[in-house]
Order: structure tokens, then C-alpha cells, then sequence
């Protein structure tokens, strides 16, 4: 009786088992489950952290391959001076290899003019009468120069280049208010105040703020209301035109830079050069002679070469990691037997080990070719040798081994880009008709000499659909000068300028030719008007241009100006070429190819897709761990359960047993009183008890 | 039950069950023992007010006494049966709650 109540209130003590082994016995195999699924659930934990490395590792591979994929990398060039104080030189694409020898005569330089001295930068000058001052800008040429001032020369206006105009009146009529009025106005000049030290001292200068000999200025003064006269005194001072009176000194000419390029002449406006060279920008710093040299970008694309290799080591060396076996069991790899790593590792082999599709028969198309290749321990090595041949001999075509590229047999025909669908490979290129320039030729003939005034000087026209009105410089003009003169009215025009339209004027027997330089439908040229139409041009005979038509690979295609794309759904889909010239018919082959970089980056981009080898691989897994996670709440919960079954027999079994002890207690109470004789009673609760501690 | 007939065969129903009880336990169907304690008890409860004023003759009382120890008898070996059972509940309790204060403490690793 007391041992079963001590259970309830004390249980287990004094009762002489051995706990442990009950433990041992009777819990383990729950607890062994429990810690099953644990081990299990680490197990695929550790497999899912392994893919996310190797997700990880295949990522900066790809990243490696971008500068490869890019074939302006390979076909850069790069351009050197000997003598950096005189020219530098930066090579874009286009640029061809070569030697340049580049004379500088003259740089380019913007015209100076210095007013009077005054005595005072903030004594008044003049009444105040409000002023109107305009510069304008042009060329001047003829003449003579002597000491800053010209004799008998002439001014031709800028057209491209808009005048300034100022007004002072009695607010701002000191040298600083000038100044700071034409500096506020922001409109081509600079004006600074210089004190020369003398008795009036102070002089107000103004430059030109662009270089080039069409750039110098004449300023006139007339009245801001529009009657009357302007105030004496601002057009005393400011006046300036190189064909008459000229208040002001010439300390600096507006002048172009003047070069000969292999002894070729060349002038610019600026003293940044591009175009004197195909490709090449020059940036000239003093007179002198230099020589620009022009050399394939051998460095950069050697040390391009040797990333992509130590890139696929740095790939291949977490692969081998992830798979690593191990005898001990210690470093062996997570991933080891994996079958999505095998089949990653074993594409990207493939890719490297085969030669590449749709290369040229005598272009490069392996890794050997150019020294890569494959070790023992499947990393890749370099063959600095082998490579450096590669780049002395085929320098071009190391660009389509790993960049995507086409190159054409053509020279008129160009690649331009292509799509994640263009399947490599070798397309003939055949044209059914070439694309065309818009152009409106005019019928009236034109003299020997034509003046252009105020009368015939404007024309409106509508240029690759974008309409506008042009002013032609006042003068008398040859017809070709005049043709000239047009020419440069147009594309000085900023309307034309901004929808990227540029148009060239010719002269054939003095009737003018206008042709837009853009080709296709879009390209057209047609007059609308302007004082000087009907007798420039007279009625015009308009031809709006043409759009390429052809095949590629025998493929359909679609034609814009002189650009043909690939139809959608076949294999060239999205690739474009640009075909030059007028011949129609066969115009050759293109090879387009998909460089081991692009192969790679495709590739990759595959496998880590969202229905890509890796992601199927890791969301199985993840399915998994949730499965086990939640067997393993499940058979918690059934732990807990058993647990309480156990609980509540315990609870009911020891109630019972008290009320059996009570229960007993009454009867052998029975027993005792009803016989008188005690010792009978003793003996059987004896027995009873003995038997207890026997069983 | 005012006859000594009625009480004795009350006191061998009793027998009946204490005997009922004692295969349960053997059997380990505790909780058919628990159930066949509560009628046990009831009959029991049912004696006590009457058991004195029924008057016995020797025979009648020997043979009282006879199912008194045989019922004492079985109760005995059922109690034999249960304390290592609940013992044994005993432990396993215990090594749950040692379990639960593990987790709580370290967390569940999952």
C-alpha cells in the first residue's frame, strides 16, 4: 500500500529497477526513428548546400565569359603616338592596323577681340540709351591683317551657327555689367575683363568659346527699342566688323588646325581629329610631327584568353571538390555520383572539346588551335606559344572562336548582330534588290555665278519625312560652291540633325541634286517652298528610296534600308547583316558562329534556368526535406501521443491499485472480527504478502 | 441479501470477479482490470452495510472466510502483477520528460 502511493506522489523511488535499461529498451526505437530522419534530412541538407556552390561557381564562370562574348573586345585596337606632346591617339572599332605619319602645321584656335582701355570697370558708359548688341559668326577671308585689324577683307556668316544678342541700357552700362551680360546670355562667347596695367587699364575681351575659322565674330550695335540710334558711346566701344570699322583689336585669329596625315592635307575646327584616320580619334597638342601607330589589341586579347582558362580551372577545381572521393570518408565530396553534376560537367567538356560549328574550313575552330587544352586533372593549361601564334596569324578570327560573330566573303556585306536564336553556320547571302537612297532633283540650270540675298536666300523641305526650314549664307556663289553652301545649311540644321538625317548636294550642269544619306523607305527629299525655291530649284523629279530585299542561307528575310534580319522560325532568325552597294544577286557567304564563350554562357544559362538540370535537381530536394521535416513533427506528435497514453494508464492503474488496497483492508477486517481468531487472519494476510515479494 | 445464502454467493460473485481481474492482469489488458476493479468495489460497497447483522452458522462462516481468502488471494497476486507494470510506466514518463527538457534546452535541430 505505501509503495503504490509512494508511485504516485514519488514515482520509481525505492522500487529497485533498473531504469536505464527500461529506457534503453522500451524508448530507444522511437528515439532511433527520430534521430534517422534527423541524419537523413542533414544528409540532403548538406547535397542542397553543395548544389547551391556549385550554382554559385558556374555563375562567376559565366560572368568570366562576358568580356569574351563581346567581339569589340578581340577586334579593338589599340593606337600609340611618338610624341604624346603633340597628338594622342584612341582607336575605336573600324580601326584599321597601321603606321600614320601625322604632321601638325597649325592647331585649331578661337578668335580673340580686345576692346579700349577704360579707366574703371564700374564707371557708367554712355546715356543708358538701351543698345542692341548682336554678334554674329562666320569666316572672314581676303584682305590684309596688321595689328589686329583687317583691310579689304570679306565675311561670310555662319549658317549653323546661331547669333547673340544683348541688350544694355542704363541697368547694366559699365565694362562689368557688359561682361556680365554677354557671359549671362551662355551664347558661343566669353567675355572676360583684363587690366593691362596702363592708364585706363581695363579692357574687355572676347572669345570665341569654339575653335575653327568659321567661328570668328562681327558685332554691330543697333537700338533696342528698334527707332532711333543705339547709344554712341557701347557702339564706340564694341563695334566691330572685319569688313569695315573695327573698334575693337584682333589679339587672337579664329583658325582651323591644319594637318597632313601620310601627307595628306586636313582641316578641323577643333583639334580633336576623327576621321582622318578610319577609326582612330586624334587629339593634337602642339605643331610638330608624330607618328601614330594602330596595332591589334594583342595584350588584351592574350590576358582575355588566359581569364577564360583560369576561370573553367577555378570551375573545374569546385567541381572537383563537390565530387570528391575520399577513402576515409572525410573529404568525400557531397556531390559525389551525383548525376546532375556529371551531366553539367560533362557538357561543358564537350562543348570545349569539340570544334566549334559554323566556322570557316580555314578558320579556327578548336581550343588546340590556340594552345587550350585539356591536362590530366581536367584543367585547362596555355600554350603561351601556340597562342601567341594564334594571335600574330589569325588575330581576326580568335574573335569568332569565342565571341558570337559572323564574318562575311563579301566586303560589302557586314555583320551586325544576331539573336539567342541563330543557329551557326554558313549562309549564302543573296540580294533581289539593293537598297536606295530618296533624293529630289531640281530644273532650274544654274549660271556661272548665283547671289544669294535676302530675296532667294531661305528653302523648306522635308527630309526623310521631318520637315524644316533652311537659310542659305548671303554671297555669290559658283554652282558647285552653291551646292556646298546648301549641303551645309541642311545638316547644320538641328531639326534634321536630331532625327539623325543628313542629306548631300551635287551639281551636274548647274542643276542641283539633293540626296538624303539614309536608305529604304524612309529615305526621301522634297521641297515645299522658301523665297529662293523657285529659282534655285524649280519643280523637282522626287525618288523616295528602296529597302533591301533577299535571302540569307535561302532563308526569308525582312529588309529595312540596307539592313536584311532573319525571319523568326528559321535558322537565321535575328541574325542582320548591313549589304552596301548596288550589286544585286549573289553577294557571297556568311559564317556565323557561336564562340566557346556565347556556347558556354547559353549553356550555362540553361542549367540554371528555372527548368534547367540544376533547378529540377535542387527543388527534388527540397521536396525531400520537407517530407522529412514534417515526419519528423509527425512522429513527435505520435511520441507525445504515446506519451500521454502512457500518462493516463499510469494515472488510472495507480488509483486502481489504491482502491484494491482499500477494498482488501475492509475484507480482511471481515476476516479478523467475525472469526475472533487473530492469527488466522495474520497468517493468510502472510501468505498473501509472501507471495507478493515472491513474484 | 438478509439470508446467509444471499450473502454467501454475494461474497462468490466477488470471488467471480477478483478471479476476472487476475487473468486481466496476467493478460496485461490493464484497462479491463481497471474496469473490473470498479465493479469489484461496487459489490464490496454493497456488503459492508449488511455483512454483520446476516446471521452465520460455523458452516456458513467457514465458508465465508474461505472466499475471503481467496479473494485476498487474488488480490494479492494482482497487485504482484501491477506495481512492476506501473514501474515500468514510471520510467517511461520519466525519460519523455527528460527528453522534452533536452529539446527545449538545445532546441529542435531540425
Amino acid at each position: 500500500m505505501s509503495s503504490s502511493s509512494g508511485l504516485v506522489s514519488s514515482p520509481g523511488i525505492g522500487s529497485g529497477l533498473d531504469v536505464n535499461a527500461l529506457v534503453t529498451s522500451l524508448m530507444q526505437p522511437a528515439q532511433n526513428k527520430l534521430t534517422l530522419l534527423k541524419s537523413q534530412q542533414q544528409s540532403y541538407q548538406t547535397t542542397l548546400s553543395a548544389f547551391g556552390a556549385l550554382k554559385s561557381a558556374l555563375s562567376s564562370f559565366q560572368s568570366s565569359l562576358s568580356s569574351l562574348s563581346d567581339p569589340s573586345q578581340f577586334l579593338q585596337l589599340s593606337a600609340d603616338s611618338s610624341d604624346k606632346t603633340i597628338v594622342t591617339a584612341t582607336a575605336a572599332s573600324g580601326a584599321q592596323a597601321g603606321n600614320f605619319s601625322v604632321n601638325v602645321s597649325q592647331l585649331a584656335q578661337a578668335q580673340s577681340l580686345s576692346a579700349a582701355g577704360v579707366a574703371s570697370t564700374t564707371s557708367t558708359i554712355g546715356s543708358g540709351t538701351p543698345t542692341k548688341l548682336t554678334i554674329d559668326f562666320g569666316t572672314i577671308s581676303g584682305g590684309t591683317l596688321s595689328n589686329g585689324t583687317y583691310s579689304g577683307a570679306s565675311f561670310a556668316q555662319n549658317a549653323a551657327q546661331q547669333s547673340l544678342s544683348v541688350t544694355i541700357d542704363s541697368s547694366n552700362n559699365t565694362l562689368q555689367g557688359i561682361a556680365n551680360a554677354i557671359n549671362a546670355a551662355n551664347g558661343g562667347v566669353q567675355a572676360t575683363i583684363v587690366n593691362d596695367g596702363s592708364s585706363n587699364p581695363y579692357r574687355l575681351v572676347l572669345t570665341s568659346t569654339s575653335t575653327g575659322q568659321n567661328m570668328s565674330m562681327r558685332i554691330s550695335a543697333s537700338s533696342a527699342t528698334g527707332s532711333g540710334s543705339p547709344d554712341s558711346a557701347i557702339a564706340g566701344l564694341l563695334s566691330y566688323d572685319p569688313t569695315g570699322t573695327q573698334d575693337m583689336t584682333q589679339t587672337a585669329a579664329a583658325q582651323n588646325a591644319q594637318l597632313t596625315v601620310n601627307g595628306l592635307a586636313v582641316s578641323s575646327s577643333t583639334n580633336t581629329v576623327a576621321g582622318a584616320i578610319q577609326g582612330v580619334s586624334l587629339n593634337l597638342l602642339k605643331a610638330g610631327t608624330a607618328t601614330v601607330t594602330t596595332a591589334n589589341n594583342t595584350a588584351g586579347v592574350t590576358s582575355a584568353v588566359n581569364g577564360f582558362v583560369s576561370a573553367y580551372n577555378t570551375l573545374n577545381s569546385a567541381i572537383s571538390s563537390l565530387t570528391a572521393y575520399d577513402s576515409t570518408g572525410q573529404n568525400t565530396g557531397a556531390l559525389l555520383g551525383d548525376p546532375t553534376v556529371q551531366l553539367i560537367q560533362n557538357q561543358i567538356r564537350s562543348v570545349l572539346d569539340n570544334p566549334l560549328p559554323g566556322v570557316g574550313q580555314s578558320a579556327l575552330s578548336t581550343l588546340t588551335q590556340v594552345g587550350v587544352q585539356f591536362q590530366a586533372d581536367g584543367s585547362l593549361s596555355v600554350d603561351s606559344t601556340k597562342l601567341q601564334n594564334a594571335v600574330n596569324n589569325n588575330f581576326s578570327q580568335l574573335a569568332s572562336l569565342f565571341a558570337t560573330n559572323g564574318t562575311a566573303t563579301d566586303s560589302l556585306v557586314s555583320y551586325l548582330g544576331s539573336s539567342a536564336s541563330t543557329q551557326a553556320g554558313q549562309y549564302a547571302v543573296n540580294v533581289t534588290q539593293a537598297a536606295t537612297q530618296g533624293s529630289a532633283t531640281g530644273s532650274v540650270t544654274l549660271g556661272a555665278s548665283t547671289v544669294i540675298g535676302s530675296g532667294n536666300n531661305t528653302l523648306n523641305l522635308t527630309l526623310d519625312n521631318v520637315s524644316s526650314s533652311i537659310t542659305i549664307p548671303a554671297g555669290t556663289y559658283t554652282a558647285s560652291a552653291l551646292a556646298t553652301a546648301i549641303q551645309s545649311a541642311v545638316n547644320g540644321n538641328t531639326t534634321f540633325a536630331n532625327a539623325g538625317s543628313t542629306v548631300a548636294v551635287t551639281q551636274s550642269g548647274g542643276v542641283l541634286k539633293f540626296t538624303s544619306n539614309r536608305y529604304g523607305s524612309a529615305s526621301n527629299v522634297s521641297f515645299t517652298g522658301g523665297n529662293g525655291y523657285a529659282s534655285l530649284i524649280g519643280t523637282t523629279t522626287n525618288t523616295t528610296g528602296l529597302d533591301i530585299a533577299g535571302t540569307i542561307g535561302g532563308y526569308a528575310t525582312t529588309g529595312s534600308g540596307q539592313t536584311l534580319t532573319g525571319a523568326p522560325g528559321t535558322a537565321v532568325a535575328g541574325l542582320q547583316i548591313s549589304v552596301q552597294g548596288t550589286t544585286t544577286g549573289s553577294r557571297g557567304t556568311l559564317n556565323f558562329s557561336q564562340g566557346y564563350a556565347s556556347l558556354l554562357s547559353s549553356q550555362i544559362t540553361g542549367f540554371l534556368g528555372s527548368s534547367g538540370a540544376l533547378t529540377s535537381a535542387t527543388n527534388s530536394l527540397n521536396q525531400t526535406i520537407t517530407s522529412l521535416t514534417k515526419a519528423q513533427t509527425d512522429w513527435q506528435a505520435q511520441m507525445t501521443q504515446m506519451q500521454n497514453t502512457y500518462l493516463a494508464q499510469f494515472t488510472a492503474l495507480d488509483a486502481t491499485i489504491s482502491q484494491l488496497n482499500s477494498t482488501s483492508n475492509y475484507l480482511q477486517q471481515v476476516l479478523g472480527t467475525s472469526t475472533g481468531s487473530s492469527s488466522g487472519s495474520s497468517g493468510s494476510s502472510g501468505s498473501s504478502s509472501g507471495s507478493s515479494t515472491k513474484g | 441479501m438478509n439470508s446467509a445464502t444471499e450473502l454467501l454467493s454475494h461474497y462468490e460473485l466477488i470471488a467471480g470477479l477478483t478471479q476476472n481481474m487476475l487473468r486481466a492482469a496476467r493478460d496485461g489488458d490493464w484497462d479491463g482490470l481497471i474496469e473490473l476493479e470498479k465493479q469489484y468495489r461496487a459489490r464490496v460497497d454493497e456488503l459492508k452495510p449488511v455483512d454483520a447483522q446476516v446471521p452465520l452458522d460455523d458452516s456458513q462462516r467457514a465458508r465465508k472466510h474461505a472466499v475471503i481468502r481467496r479473494i485476498l488471494d487474488d488480490d494479492a497476486r494482482i497487485r504482484d502483477l501491477a506495481t512492476p507494470h506501473l514501474m515500468h510506466l514510471d520510467r517511461l514518463l520519466r525519460s519523455s520528460h527528460q527528453r522534452r527538457a533536452l529539446q527545449e534546452a538545445y532546441g529542435n535541430s531540425r
